[in-house]
């Protein structure tokens, strides 16, 4: 709270000079320099690239560390950003972490944070001033005196365990920032280095690592010591050892932190996490991992883009060799994002089969990249004092996220009783397979490689993550991606904002009583697993409607972001997520427009399922609009003038009409209203409507309707079953419950039958039902499945003649007789009734009289095995056959 | 003072004696055919109980949305499992304290603004905001969804929607109901369940794709597999007494004399026979409340004759029936037009054609039959038509004149040559009676209706029928000299035959035939009516 009052010492940013350059793709400006001047101070001080400051935090004593990266900001000026990297303090780690040390900390220590947890742009506001910090060797001792304001680095952390850091990292820091802002690229690239080559073996790392040397801008001799350094691990893992309690608490420390810096929406972030990284048997890992995927996945998203540029300057031949796949990708690369780079490299080594040397060695880190051995650095060249004080151990690390995804594949592993970490590559592949039987077939195709990301049901999540940028790129959709996450360039967890619909002010309206005792927690895997399956059960990401989503996103984006207004006809069979996609498309353009990211708009959403008149559109509209209640005529009117008319700081309207064509009328006007209003010039208003068929626009409308609603259309496909069996997986999210055979075997049965996916849930649910019933073993097996699957697709016919009463059974036989002698598909019931009469007759059977034979008859009916005319018509009315002839005799002869 | 004490005594003892358990076993037989108290447990339906079961108690207890239909034949038992699921699941208080039901009929709810009034009304969240509720049929749907959209899984009560008739739920427009209650079970919002009844087996593809597709697909099938043995099986223990009735040497004799009918020969052909024409128990709870009706003091058991009997009024072909109710005028028109259909293979007649047929006909005995007029016989063609024996053929036009307008015969061969064959020995003198007696009885019956209730010391006329009777209340032509006191009672003359008759008699006729005619279906109650008192009438008089 003290450090608010201090805030309010009014600092102005601005940047000292001009911008180095303008990024076209981002469209923001760099800059070498800030400058921060306090009111009523003289003095200035300025900040520059590779430098080291101080982060407003939480405590006022202890600001958080950083290290500044890149210093830009947007075209208007109004935001000054900067990408950083952080460090931690003493305090922050938690105390039984801090043990791992080995040593006491010293107070002024401080160490490289390695976490793909954090936050890594942050406002230039949040800027404090800079400090000193000062790399020192892991056997050095801390210097005596060197004020309040050095502080020192000795390792880095990763939530895990303690490294020996880089002295690239060190480098810089005791260097003048000036050197870098020469070499902004240099400085960038640096510190990503390290944890690059601990990987490779020694024997081949230096011949490929000379030349780099005299490649680099800065002649870095620290690297030959590296090569030849052996290897001291300080990974030691603890993860169990954490408690939950202490889990949640640091997991709220790295999201207040994320929340000092200012955030906008992933645009992909929701889509990407459609990979089941979560796991849920306890309920605080399964918190923790609500927020952990994203957390990930939004660092990526923001460091990625700006770094894509550094990246295609290749410094080293080595890195050339390891980083070509990546770095013409644009992969980030900064430290905390190591393991992405090494696994990319490792997925590269997967794929093809011309890697070097280098790129094989590393493949033993892939395995565990969350645990990834970073070799000691050895001897540096830099000498720093050393100071050895203490400092209080506080309990609180800066991030702990990497923790609970360790949490998550270590407890992955032991459900596939693979619990060994060190174990050979081979297993791990096992590992691996056993979620995605169809990954190896998937990689071996170029294309098969991004769906490979989206399939794939890996234990490792940041391996995952990787292949999908590195195979992102290779196809168009992906550019698509960056190029939306270009305006978006911070991405943060959307969890927070997780219903960002605008709700206008309605009436009062009576809801549903609530419970009196509260509803029942699931409580084994299979209830667990028909919660997860149940279609209501929101997902956080929709898997395998990606392409779809960036469509309608960048779509929806684009006219938000020009004002303009434009139509969308949406088609696709039931079940195929449209309205989920759209819903989706939605709640990440609110998360934007919350962030500034983009212009605020509304949200509206009429379906014509749910009104009882197509002119009750109006009314929904403007009900949903301005809170109005009116006639639909009146409604109409007030709608024509809302948007024909020009209006000051007017909002864009988001229109979505489900059910499209349940809005025809005769003369089509609710039709061509909605698809005129979006071409007015003041309407601001995007109508993305919904329908089922393909063409319906030249089906049902006319044409000044269907000319309004232009061209652009999307057909949502049905899920192929390699879909659906992906989105049965990301819903299960890792409950084992459902045999893999089981799974492809109800996938590939809805997709050939409909390709619906509510379909494939409810069988999928019908199943674990069926499984607890038969209650042998835990997993639902195929027989469940194929039970499921009978009880829903076949038909009741046959198994309703079968156990029909004996003159039903005839009566139907009478029927194929007469059907046969007239030759015809119909027969009166006076007919039928004659051969009805003779086959009792053959059959030892007292003949029945005309109304008990016409209560058979509409017995039957009734069912519908027969088709009746209605029964005023008497012994006349006709009568047909609602089965084919086949089935009935084959029912009857079965017996 | 002695003696009278005596007598209320002895009749005591009789009443506990003989009337007391007879009286318990009508009461507790007729509930229990009369479907009016459910089974302990659904038998032959053990495991679509379980899982209806599990799946409500999944939505009352866990919150989890779902969709199920039950389908099965008329009669099949598919109401009475539902009941017995919500009665078990009810006995959980936790189910108990939380399901909110909301039932509906797709015969009651005939279109989706009904249906959502009826749903308001149930859920009682018509009070919630005054009569604004029952505004527009818009507002309703609106104000319903919002309603159910408030709420979420694990903290609104969850409501079950039964549907009975639910077929016709999907003839409503655009089936605007159906969609957003599957809907809403497939969707985070309130947890519901909704439960459909039917019988049709392709009520799958009466629903939309959209529809369809938030269907959840779950289908109960209730087809009964049951063999003749079970079912005899089930005959007994519907009518054995259970082990708690007061008297149990009472019980014991009774249990006794139901094993002996059953272990009856003509009792099992008549049960097979009933077996193989329909599986379903109600028609079997028909016929066997038609043999505990005829228990009495004097007959405390039922008796293999009395299945017979009412295996018989089971079987009885209405249509047979009424034709011998008919006059013999009208009874030679059908016969004529029998004629014209064998001869020209079904194809329409008109009155013309009948007529001339029925001319040829009388030409042949000309001795035997009057030759009616024109206008006379055009009245009995009337009265056919009017009781449905004839239709006219579809699409042909009312402005045709009735002579010539195209008819067809409702009539199987075979019904009409039953109903001759049962037809009192035909008249051999038509000019002497026009009447019959069952016409008169008609007349009696309906006249003293009107007379009972409007003026009960009328005298009563019979007399010549001119014209039809139509309409049994609109006989109101008598034959000159001839009155009848209700006192006196009847007198009919039939040839040479004479009955005489109370009036409480055709009283007691009345009302009997008053009583079976509910039975009978609504459409043609009228005309059944006339059917019944003939059957009936005809029977006491001989």
């Amino acid at each position: 709270m003290k450090y608010f009052g201090r805030l309010r010492v009014r600092r102005v940013y601005r940047w000292s000079e001009e911008p180095l350059r303008f990024n076209r793709k981002l469209k923001t400006f760099d800059y070498r320099s800030l400058a921060i001047s306090v009111d009523g101070l003289p003095g200035v001080t300025v900040i520059t690239t590779g430098q080291h400051i101080l982060i407003e935090g939480k405590d006022e004593d202890s600001p958080y560390v950083a290290r500044v990266m890149r210093l830009f900001g947007d075209e208007s000026g109004k935001q000054k950003k900067a990408s950083i990297r952080w460090f931690i303090r003493t305090s922050e780690i938690p105390t039984d972490k801090l043990k791992l040390l080995g040593r006491e900390p010293h107070t002024q220590e401080i160490f490289y944070y390695q976490s793909l947890n954090c936050e890594e742009e942050v406002d230039v506001e949040s800027i404090l001033r800079p400090v000193q910090v000062k790399h020192l060797d892991s056997a050095a001792p801390f210097p005596d005196s060197d004020g309040k304001d050095t502080l020192y680095v000795k390792l880095s952390w990763d939530c895990k365990a303690f490294m020996e850091v880089d002295s690239t990292v060190v480098e810089s820091m005791s260097e003048p920032a000036l050197t870098y802002s020469l070499h902004p690229h240099a400085s960038r690239r640096k510190p990503s280095l390290p944890p690059l080559l601990p990987c490779s073996p020694p024997a081949a790392a230096p011949a490929s690592r000379a030349p780099s040397c005299h490649a680099l801008p800065m002649p870095d001799p620290s690297i030959m010591h590296r090569a030849a350094s052996g290897e001291a691990r300080y990974t030691t893992e603890v993860e169990s050892m954490h408690s939950a309690t202490k889990l949640s608490a640091s997991k709220c420390l790295s999201a207040k932190r994320r929340n000092a810096s200012s955030r906008t929406p992933g645009v992909r972030k929701k889509l990407e996490l459609s990979s089941p990284e979560k796991i849920s048997c306890v309920d605080a890992v399964d918190r923790l991992l609500d927020e952990e995927p994203e957390a990930l996945l939004a660092q990526r998203l923001s460091s990625s883009p700006p770094q894509a540029l550094p990246l295609s300057h290749r410094l080293t031949p080595l890195r050339k060799s390891r980083r070509t796949p990546t770095s013409q990708y644009g992969v980030p690369v900064s430290p905390s994002l190591v393991l992405n780079r090494v696994s990319v490299s490792d997925i590269n080594g997967h794929t093809s089969p011309s890697k070097d040397d280098a790129s094989r060695a590393m493949t033993p880190s892939r395995r565990h990249p969350k645990t990834l051995r970073i070799p000691t650095l050895g001897v540096l060249a830099e000498v720093i004092d050393e100071k050895s004080q203490m400092m209080p151990a506080a309990t609180t690390p800066r991030s702990s996220k990497r923790k609970s995804a360790q949490l998550v594949s270590d407890r992955i592993r032991k459900q596939l009783n693979l619990l060994d970490n060190h174990q050979e590559l081979n297993s791990d592949c096992e590992d691996e397979e056993e979620f995605v039987p169809s990954k190896k077939e998937l990689q071996s195709s170029s294309e098969g490689e991004e769906e490979s990301g989206l399939e794939s049901d890996e234990v490792e999540v940041v391996a995952k993550r990787n292949r999908r940028i590195a195979s992102g790129s290779l196809t168009p959709r992906s550019k698509q991606h960056t190029r939306s996450s270009n305006r978006t360039p911070q991405k943060t967890p959307s969890k927070k904002i997780t219903i960002s619909t605008p709700r206008t002010p309605r009436h009062a309206t009576p809801s549903i009583p609530s419970r009196s005792l509260p509803a029942r927690q699931p409580a084994n895997v299979l209830e667990e697993a028909r919660a997860r399956l149940h279609v209501s059960s929101v997902p956080e990401s929709l898997p395998c409607r990606e392409q779809e989503f960036q469509d309608v996103y960048s779509f929806v984006e684009s006219k938000i972001i020009d004002g303009t207004g434009g139509c969308m006809y949406i088609s696709g069979v039931p079940g195929t997520g449209k309205t989920a996609t759209i819903h989706e498309v939605m709640r990440c353009l609110q998360h934007a427009a919350d962030v500034d990211e983009i212009p605020p708009f509304h949200f509206i959403e009429i379906n014509g399922m749910k009104m009882t008149d197509p002119h009750q559109a109006y009314v929904q509209i403007l009900q949903k609009l301005t809170g109005e209640k009116a006639t639909a005529d009146h409604a109409a009117v007030l709608l024509e003038k809302r948007f024909s008319n020009p209006a000051p700081k007017k909002k864009t309207t988001v229109l979505l009409v489900d059910e499209l064509d349940l809005l025809w009328t005769r003369k089509q006007n609710v039709m061509y209203n909605l698809f005129d209003w979006p071409t007015r010039r003041h309407a601001h208003l995007v109508v993305l409507t919904i329908a089922n068929t393909m063409d319906l626009p030249e089906r049902i409308m006319i044409n000044r309707v269907a000319s309004r609603l232009g061209l652009t259309r999307m057909s949502f496909q049905p899920y192929s079953f390699k879909q659906l069996q992906q989105i049965i997986t990301s819903r299960l999210n890792k409950v084992k419950a459902f045999e893999e055979d089981a799974l492809q075997l109800v996938s590939r049965k809805v997709a050939a039958l409909s390709g619906d996916a509510r379909r494939c849930l409810d069988i999928c649910r019908r199943a674990t039902e069926i499984c607890e019933h038969s209650s042998t073993t835990g997993l639902v097996g195929m027989c469940h499945v194929m039970e499921a699957l009978n009880e829903m697709f076949s038909s009741a016919y046959i198994t309703a003649i079968k156990w029909a009463a004996v003159q039903e059974q005839l009566f139907l036989r009478a029927v194929i007789a007469e059907f046969r002698r007239l030759g015809l598909e119909e027969a009166t019931f006076q007919q039928v009734f004659v051969q009805h009469q003779a086959l009792c007759r053959v059959e030892g059977l007292q003949p029945i009289s005309v109304s008990e034979g016409m209560a058979v008859c509409q017995r039957l009916g009734a069912c519908r095995l027969l088709l009746l005319e209605s029964s005023r018509h008497g012994v006349l009315q006709r009568v047909r056959l609602n089965v084919s002839q086949d089935d009935v005799l084959y029912a009857l002869k079965a017996d | 003072m002695a003696t009278r004490h005596t007598a209320s005594s002895c009749f005591t003892e009789i009443w506990i004696e003989f009337i007391c358990p007879l009286l318990q076993v009508q009461k507790i037989l007729r509930e229990r055919l009369c479907h009016q108290q459910l089974p302990e447990k659904p038998e032959g339906l053990e495991a679509q109980h379980k899982h209806l079961l599990e799946l409500l108690k999944r939505t009352a207890v866990h919150g989890e949305s779902n969709s199920v239909l039950i389908v099965g034949p008329r009669g099949a038992g598919k109401t009475m499992l539902l009941k017995c699921v919500l009665r078990d699941l009810l006995e959980e208080t936790e189910a108990q304290k939380n399901l909110l039901q909301v039932h509906l009929n797709g015969l009651l709810q005939t279109d989706d603004r009904i249906a959502l009034k009826e749903i308001t009304r149930q859920l009682h969240l018509e009070n919630v905001v005054g009569d604004k509720v029952f505004g527009s049929f818009a507002e309703n749907l609106a104000f319903l969804l919002e309603a159910l959209k408030k709420g979420d899984r694990s903290s609104s009560r969850p409501v079950l929607f039964v549907l009975d008739e639910f077929d016709l739920f999907a003839h409503h427009k655009n089936q605007t109901l159906l969609y957003n209650l599957f809907d809403v079970s497939q969707s985070a919002q309130a947890p519901i369940a909704v439960v459909g009844i039917t019988c049709r087996l392709d009520v799958l593809e009466l629903l939309e794709k959209r529809v369809k597709s938030r269907f959840s697909h779950r289908q109960i099938h209730l087809l009964s597999s049951l063999t003749s043995t079970q079912y005899l099986e089930r005959v007994q223990t519907q009518l054995s007494l259970p082990d708690h009735f007061p008297d149990g040497q009472f019980a014991q004799d009774w249990n006794d004399s139901i094993k002996t009918l059953c272990r009856d020969k003509s009792v099992g052909e008549i049960l097979q026979r009933h077996f193989n024409s329909s599986k379903d128990f109600r028609s079997l709870h028909m016929l066997l409340m038609l043999c505990l009706s005829r228990v009495s003091v004097a007959k405390p058991t039922i008796k293999p004759i009395d299945v017979q009997e009412a295996s018989r009024v089971c079987f009885a072909d209405a249509t047979a029936n009424m034709l011998r109710g008919l006059s013999i005028l009208e009874l030679c028109l059908i016969i004529a037009m029998k004629h014209l259909n064998d001869v020209y293979e079904g194809e329409p007649f008109n009155l013309q054609m009948v007529h001339n047929e029925f001319k040829k006909f009388l030409q042949r005995k000309s001795n035997s039959m009057y030759n009616f007029e024109r206008p006379v016989i055009m009245k009995a063609f009337e009265h056919l038509q009017e009781l449905e024996l004839i239709r006219p053929v579809d699409g042909s036009s009312a402005k045709t004149q009735r002579e010539y307008r195209l008819m067809r015969l409702m009539l199987d061969h075979s019904q009409i040559v039953e109903a001759l064959q049962k037809y009192p020995q035909c008249p051999t003198e038509w000019s002497t009676a026009h009447l019959d007696p069952m016409q008169t009885w008609i007349c009696c019956a309906a006249t003293l209706q009107e007379k009972m209730f409007y003026y009960p010391r009328e005298f009563l006329k019979l007399g010549q029928m001119k014209g039809s009777c139509a309409t049994a209340y609109q006989i109101h032509v008598f034959h000159g000299n001839q009155h009848y006191s209700l006192k006196q009672g009847l007198t009919l003359t039939w040839g040479k035959k004479t009955w005489q008759l109370e009036w409480r008699m055709i009283f007691f006729f009345f009302m009997f035939f008053m009583d079976r005619c509910c039975d009978l279906s609504q459409q043609k109650l009228s005309l059944c009516c006339v059917a019944g008192v003939t059957v009936r009438c005809r029977k006491v008089l001989h």
